[in-house]
């Protein structure tokens, strides 16, 4: 791996998607949502499957599970996110066990599987969907303005930018509290923690006042300009929770050392988080520096959102430049980071541009 | 109202009252009735009558501004002190302080001490317990002429304030956690740093105006406030002018407006300092407190001091134990946290000490040889007995703050050196970790990883300790910095950090005890207080200034395998309240006001940032 820093013929020979074509056998892809692992495979497998072989037997399964958890007793939460049902039994009585008694053992009625069945959180209700991402999808970008406000409208002051110091001997903790392995609940964890740093950006939208339903990718488009030549950039989905908010029948709120459960007023419940190692902003075969302080793009999609955002809640965006230890620090240095010395990590302070020129903005599929 | 409210219920729910709920009912005489006052205002009285009258009894009072419950002559509670203290029988007498529930009058925040009265008029909290004691000693049939005083909290400010100019009946008083100087480190202020979490959220019930003598306080000042997340409450409050706008106090409470009126050690404050009226004092006095005790911490330490200086003769005794506010009331105490104490400390205190003071002292009953101070050693979790306190044979050990994050036993030579940090108002450092509405009760003895993981926090840390090392005092935090602004905050942390390899004892989130960064002690100085409280000065942008300020007192043992560990932030959010960076007042500053600014700690040989330990030889 290490003699491996870019995307070259060693792991493009990895990519398992390469292989994908003249598949016979009837094909369930299955996937969590909050998937630490291998949610982009889902998502992305099932993608590859369906456009090198259309026509064949090719269903996709997506539910708000952490990595093999549908094939668990209990699929009612995911860390302090609560799903309203049992989603891993559901999924393996009506899906799992259907498909291989019938494809197996000839067994029972064709289940007539959904092209795709998936659950959306923040809704909790499982949609079955004959394409995906669903047709009715619209890509709409939303954009950061000063003053952390996330807006529908294109930002039209002619100057303005959000900035923070990344310093990688304090990067951002991808998780509050601390663990010795990596945890399951990060990927819908309260982002709090984060919000209150100096190093992370938040925006957020007012208080919705409808629904507003997240179905396909998210492709982050910003604008930045960094004081180094390389930087990480983290973009992070998040779905603000109403101050008065508490799951029926829960304990009352009074912090971890209380004892009751979690506090679930304002929760900032990550709903998809990704990381774009900046150098490889345009190609990851041929990586590239960035000119200090000149402004860039910095494009990129982040795997598959199933999620609705309630009516009273708000959607946030934070952008961070570390996610330690889940992610190993850029130095903020182009140089092959796994050769990078003590020496060569650098503070810098880095810029998101949010003007009439330069509007930062996230692309969301919207579903109607 | 919600702490106001969670103080009652934790005092009445965890006190170890008797196991027969009718013990009270069954045992003592309940009468409600009115004393009047030497200005003839009228305060309500309970008092407590053993119904065996084969024999005398010694009056024990406590006065409160938190009521006397139950009223009423036919109701009864469920205990009236903790431990083995009523089963021993005194006349217990309970009084709403003046101005407060059923008592008629108007109550004064800490109330000053007049220390020359020369009319009626001039009352104060030690001549209505006078009154009070010369109208119980007429009133009584079966008492033995001796009284005594306790109490918790403001109690404990209304026992201590029976000292100066006391009845000679008075043979025995024990403060504990006493409210003492609320602009040095009691309550509302440390060092000039505004405590405004605790005090909003007391004072929203507190401060409900009255309409003469009531049960409860029933009409709120303002649309009460239900947050779940304290952190982000305050931030989106965004100044303290806010607090006394129309949201919230609207200047139309007593005390708030009062607080906010008097941000610097004025005569408001000075006068309230109890502390210099504790001269000649010849009561015995056993003053208690907690270690880990969020609210009266300088209290408990400094009323002894006080006695101890002012009164060298007198018989003053000092416990501090590995308590929160008042935590030596409950049944059980043996652990707290991450905190283990082997055994039941209360039953040791409640038994040992304070029934046992109180029976010599009142009752001629028993022995009593409790040590000077008794005192409970952290990290190692053992009760010490010392004949004074501070101990004698400490050395003042100075540990430099140094580059690359250490700690160090040596002055540093370089000719330049700092650390620096950018302070925000925007994103203020948090006192906790996790979302609270209240004060999180275990925040003084939290794992401060979370904080470490701060840009806008300095970390210094000493080798592995080869052998334990005891501090037993104050410590003495003596900073040089440099800011860009004109004021700042300075919160010093003492931390003791624990080995790799420390197993956990329990499993719940925050509580992982292999390298945890254990807070021992902190404190905040506000920054334009640094050479005096009263008169606040402006930092010079960009020039060295010395910054030496005092912590609480600790006894505790960083134990071999341990590092000692030093962290510097300018902010304590929403435990104190956020400063704008800018010399101003700051119950006056404007959103626009809070600036961010940079804050550097200086570590070279002229500018040697450097804390001193109490290290016991």
């Amino acid at each position: 791996m290490y003699s491996h820093p870019t995307y070259d013929e060693w792991w493009k020979a990895r990519n398992a998607r390469n292989a994908m074509y003249n598949i016979k056998p009837a094909m369930l892809v299955v996937g969590g949502l909050f998937d630490a692992e291998d949610c982009y495979g889902a998502w992305n497998l099932y993608k590859a499957i369906e456009k090198q072989n259309p026509g064949i037997h090719n269903k996709l399964v997506m539910g708000p599970w952490s990595h093999g958890q549908w094939s668990g007793r209990d699929g009612t939460r995911m860390g302090n996110i609560q799903f309203g049902s049992n989603t891993s039994l559901w999924y393996q009585n009506n899906i799992e066990i259907p498909f291989f008694n019938f494809y197996l053992k000839g067994k029972g009625t064709d289940p007539n599987l959904s092209e795709a069945t998936i659950f959306f959180s923040g809704e909790n209700q499982w949609h079955n969907l004959n394409q995906w991402p669903p047709a009715n999808t619209s890509n709409q970008p939303i954009y950061f303005q000063p003053n952390g406000v996330l807006s529908w409208n294109k930002p039209t002051v002619s100057k303005s930018a959000s900035e923070y110091i990344s310093d990688p001997a304090h990067p951002v903790p991808y998780t509050e509290d601390v663990h010795f392995d990596r945890t399951a609940a990060y990927m819908n964890d309260d982002q709090r923690f984060a919000t209150r740093r100096t190093d992370v950006l938040s925006f957020q939208t007012d208080v919705l006042s409808e629904d507003l339903t997240l179905a396909g990718p998210v492709v982050a488009d910003l604008a930045v300009s960094i004081t180094g030549t390389d930087a990480d950039f983290v973009v992070k989905i998040i779905d603000v929770f109403p101050d008065d908010f508490s799951y029926p029948g829960s304990a009352a709120q009074q912090g971890r050392a209380g004892g009751g459960s979690y506090p679930m007023g304002g929760y900032q419940m990550l709903v998809r988080g990704e990381i774009m190692r900046g150098k490889f902003r345009n190609s990851f075969e041929t990586p590239a520096p960035f000119t200090p302080n000149k402004i860039e793009k910095v494009k990129f999609a982040l795997p598959d959102v199933a999620h609705t955002f309630k009516k009273g809640h708000r959607l946030m965006i934070q952008i961070q430049s570390s996610w330690f230890p889940l992610a190993d620090r850029n130095p903020q240095k182009f140089v092959n980071i796994y050769e990078a010395d003590i020496t060569d990590f650098k503070k810098a302070t880095i810029r998101i541009h949010h003007d009439a020129a330069n509007s930062s903005n996230i692309v969301l599929p919207v579903m109607k | 109202m919600k702490r106001y409210l969670f103080c009652l219920f934790i005092f009445y729910t965890t006190v170890s009252f008797a196991q027969n709920a009718n013990y009270v009912k069954e045992n003592y005489t309940k009468i409600d009735t009115t004393i009047i006052m030497r200005d003839g205002i009228k305060l309500y009285t309970i008092i407590y009558v053993p119904k065996d009258s084969s024999q005398r009894y010694p009056i024990l009072m406590q006065r409160t501004p938190y009521s006397v419950w139950p009223y009423g002559s036919s109701n009864y509670p469920p205990g009236i002190m903790p431990g083995k203290m009523q089963e021993e029988k005194y006349i217990y007498v309970k009084q709403d302080v003046r101005g407060r529930h059923m008592s008629e009058g108007i109550n004064e925040e800490v109330t000053p001490y007049i220390p020359n009265k020369k009319t009626n008029k001039d009352v104060d909290e030690s001549s209505d317990t006078y009154d009070t004691i010369e109208w119980l000693l007429k009133f009584l049939q079966n008492d033995n002429g001796r009284v005594g005083l306790w109490g918790i909290s403001y109690p404990g400010f209304y026992a201590t304030a029976s000292l100066p100019g006391a009845h000679p009946a008075i043979k025995a008083v024990s403060p504990q956690a006493p409210v003492t100087d609320e602009f040095a480190g009691d309550d509302v202020n440390h060092n000039g740093a505004f405590f405004l979490l605790d005090n909003f959220s007391f004072m929203e019930g507190y401060d409900r105006p009255r309409q003469g003598p009531t049960y409860v306080y029933k009409v709120p000042l303002f649309t009460p406030t239900n947050y779940s997340d304290a952190y982000k409450f305050f931030l989106d409050m965004k100044t303290i002018k806010e607090s006394n706008g129309p949201k919230y106090f609207n200047g139309k409470g007593k005390y708030w407006p009062e607080y906010l009126a008097n941000d610097t050690y004025n005569n408001y404050w000075r006068s309230r300092n109890i502390r210099q009226y504790l001269k000649n004092i010849t009561i015995p006095t056993l003053v208690v407190g907690g270690w880990f005790d969020a609210e009266d911490l300088f209290g408990a330490l400094h009323t002894y001091e006080a006695i101890e200086k002012q009164s060298p003769s007198n018989k003053n005794f000092l416990v501090m134990g590995p308590w929160t506010h008042g935590a030596w009331g409950a049944a059980d105490w043996k652990e707290f946290g991450t905190h283990q104490f082997g055994a039941n400390v209360n039953q040791y205190f409640q038994d040992s000490i304070e029934a046992a003071f109180f029976k010599y002292y009142l009752k001629d009953k028993g022995n009593f040889k409790l040590s000077e101070a008794t005192m409970f050693e952290t990290g190692t979790n053992q009760w010490r007995h010392f004949d004074q306190w501070p101990p004698a044979n400490i050395n003042a050990m100075s540990f430099y703050l140094g580059p690359n994050n250490k700690l160090l036993h040596n002055k540093p030579i370089a000719a330049k050196s700092f650390s620096e940090y950018i302070s925000d108002p925007a994103k203020p450092v948090p006192y906790t970790n996790g979302i609270y509405s209240d004060r999180n009760n275990e925040y003084m003895i939290e794992d401060q990883r979370f904080a470490a993981t701060r840009p806008d926090v300095l970390v210094f840390q000493s080798d592995t300790l080869t052998e334990d090392m005891t501090i037993a005092g104050a410590i003495i935090a003596d900073l040089f910095v440099s800011i860009t602004g004109t004021d700042a905050d300075f919160i010093v942390k003492l931390i003791d950090v624990l080995p790799e390899n420390e197993k956990d004892i329990n499993k719940q989130p925050g509580t992982t005890m292999a390298g945890m960064q254990r807070l021992v002690r902190a404190e905040v100085m506000r920054g334009k207080f640094r050479n005096d409280l009263s008169k606040p000065i402006p930092f010079v942008p960009g020039k060295v200034a010395e910054i030496k300020f005092t912590l609480n007192d600790a006894l505790h043992t960083f134990k071999k395998g341990h590092r000692v560990m030093i962290q510097v932030q300018s902010s304590w959010f929403p435990l104190v309240d956020r400063n704008p960076q800018k010399f101003l007042r700051i119950p006056e500053a404007k959103e626009t006001d809070y600036q961010k600014a940079t804050i550097r700690i200086h570590h070279d040989a002229t500018n040697s940032s450097n804390i001193i330990l109490p290290v016991m030889k």
